[in-house]
C-alpha cells in the first residue's frame, strides 16, 4: 500500500480507537491489532503528529506508581472521522463501479 | 537487553534532538515496556517485541513533527480543510506556512508605529523617573550626616578663635556641638548605608521585572 496513505488511515484509525473513551498507547495498539498490525514504533510519531494537528490531547494519569500517558480525541479529531467516513462512502461506490466491471469482464 | 540499557541506548541516538523530543521518547517507550510487563511478558521479552533501537531512533529523527510541535492557539484550526490524503503532519505544517512570515509581522509593527512607539517612551520616561526618584532619595539622606559634618567641622573649628577671644564658656559649648554633630553624623552616616542598599536592591528588583515582561512578551 502506498505509504503516504496507509499512514493517514492509521491516523484515523488511532482517533477512533480514542473516540469513546481516553486511552493509552499499549491498549490502542491491542483495540486496531484484530484489524491491522500496529507497532509502538509506528504509533509514536502518529499520537505525535495528532497532537501537533490538535486532533488529540495528551494527560498524564499514575497507574501503579509509575506514569502512564492518555490520549483524548479532541471536537477536530472527532470531525476528521466524520470527514474520512464521508469520503470514504464516495470511495466504495468508486470501487463497487470498478469492481462491477471486473464481474463483466469475468464473464465475457 | 534490559529496559534501562534499551532507553539508555535510545537516549544516546536521539541526543541531537531538543531534550523536551528526548525525554517525550523515553517516557513513551518506556510507558511501552512497562505495560507489556504488566500484561505478562518479561522484560526481556518486552524489550524485544519493540524491535531494535536503531529502527526506532531512525523513525523518530526522519519525522519532521517530532522537533516542529509547538502548541498553537485552537483559533488556527478553523477553516482549514482536511481531506483523506491530507495526513496530520501535512496539517500542521500548513499552518506553520500560513502563520510563519516574518516580514507580515514586521509590516505591521511599523504600520502600527506612530501608536505603539510613543507609548513606549511614555512607559521607559516613567521607569527613569522611577529610578531617578529612587536615588534622588537617597542622596537627600546623605545630605543629613554631611550637614551634620559640617557644622561638626565648624563647631570645633570655631572653637579656638572663641576660645582665645576670652569666651571660654561659648567655646566650649561650640565644641560640644559640633562634637555631638560628628556623633550624629556618624549614626546618620549608617542610616545612608542601609538606604543606599535599599535604593539598590530596589533598582535590582524594577529592572529584573522589566526584563521579565520583555521575555514573557517573546
Amino acid at each position: 500500500m502506498d505509504v503516504q496513505l496507509k499512514r493517514g488511515l492509521l491516523e484515523v484509525c488511532v482517533l477512533a480507537a480514542i473516540k469513546n473513551e481516553d486511552s493509552y498507547g499499549y491498549q490502542i495498539i491491542k483495540d486496531i491489532k484484530p484489524y491491522v498490525e500496529l507497532s509502538e514504533s509506528t504509533l509514536y510519531p502518529i499520537l505525535r503528529r495528532l497532537e501537533a494537528a490538535e486532533l488529540l490531547t495528551v494527560r498524564t494519569v499514575e497507574h501503579n506508581g509509575r506514569l502512564r500517558k492518555y490520549y483524548h480525541i479532541t471536537l477536530l479529531g472527532i470531525k476528521r472521522i466524520e470527514t474520512f467516513k464521508a469520503e470514504w462512502e464516495e470511495i466504495m461506490s468508486i470501487y463497487k463501479f470498478i469492481a462491477r466491471e471486473d464481474v463483466i469482464n469475468d464473464k465475457t | 537487553m534490559t529496559k534501562h540499557e534499551f532507553l539508555l541506548a535510545l537516549s544516546k541516538k536521539l541526543a541531537a534532538l531538543p531534550e523536551r523530543d528526548i525525554k517525550c521518547s523515553i517516557d513513551y517507550y518506556s510507558e511501552s515496556i512497562d505495560d507489556r510487563m504488566e500484561d505478562g511478558l518479561s522484560e526481556e521479552e518486552a524489550v524485544a517485541m519493540l524491535g531494535s533501537v536503531d529502527a526506532i531512533a531512525e523513525d523518530i529523527l526522519s519525522d519532521p513533527s517530532v522537533s516542529e510541535y509547538t502548541p498553537r492557539s485552537r483559533d488556527l484550526n478553523k477553516g482549514l480543510k482536511t481531506d483523506m490524503y491530507t495526513s496530520a503532519d501535512e496539517l500542521s505544517k500548513g499552518k506553520a506556512r500560513r502563520y510563519a512570515p516574518r516580514t507580515w509581522n514586521i509590516i505591521l509593527l511599523a504600520l502600527g508605529s506612530p501608536v505603539w512607539f510613543p507609548l513606549l517612551l511614555a512607559f521607559l520616561v516613567v521607569i527613569l523617573s522611577l529610578f531617578v526618584v529612587i536615588w534622588a532619595i537617597v542622596i537627600s539622606i546623605y545630605s543629613a550626616p554631611l550637614a551634620l559634618i559640617g557644622s561638626a567641622v565648624l563647631g570645633v573649628s570655631a572653637a579656638f578663635p572663641l576660645a582665645f577671644s576670652g569666651s571660654t564658656s561659648e567655646g566650649m559649648f561650640t565644641v560640644g556641638i559640633g562634637l555631638f554633630s560628628g556623633g550624629l553624623a556618624i549614626l546618620f552616616f549608617h542610616a545612608c548605608l542601609y538606604a543606599t542598599m535599599g535604593a539598590a536592591f530596589l533598582t535590582k528588583m524594577i529592572w529584573r521585572g522589566i526584563l521579565r515582561c520583555l521575555r514573557w512578551r517573546k
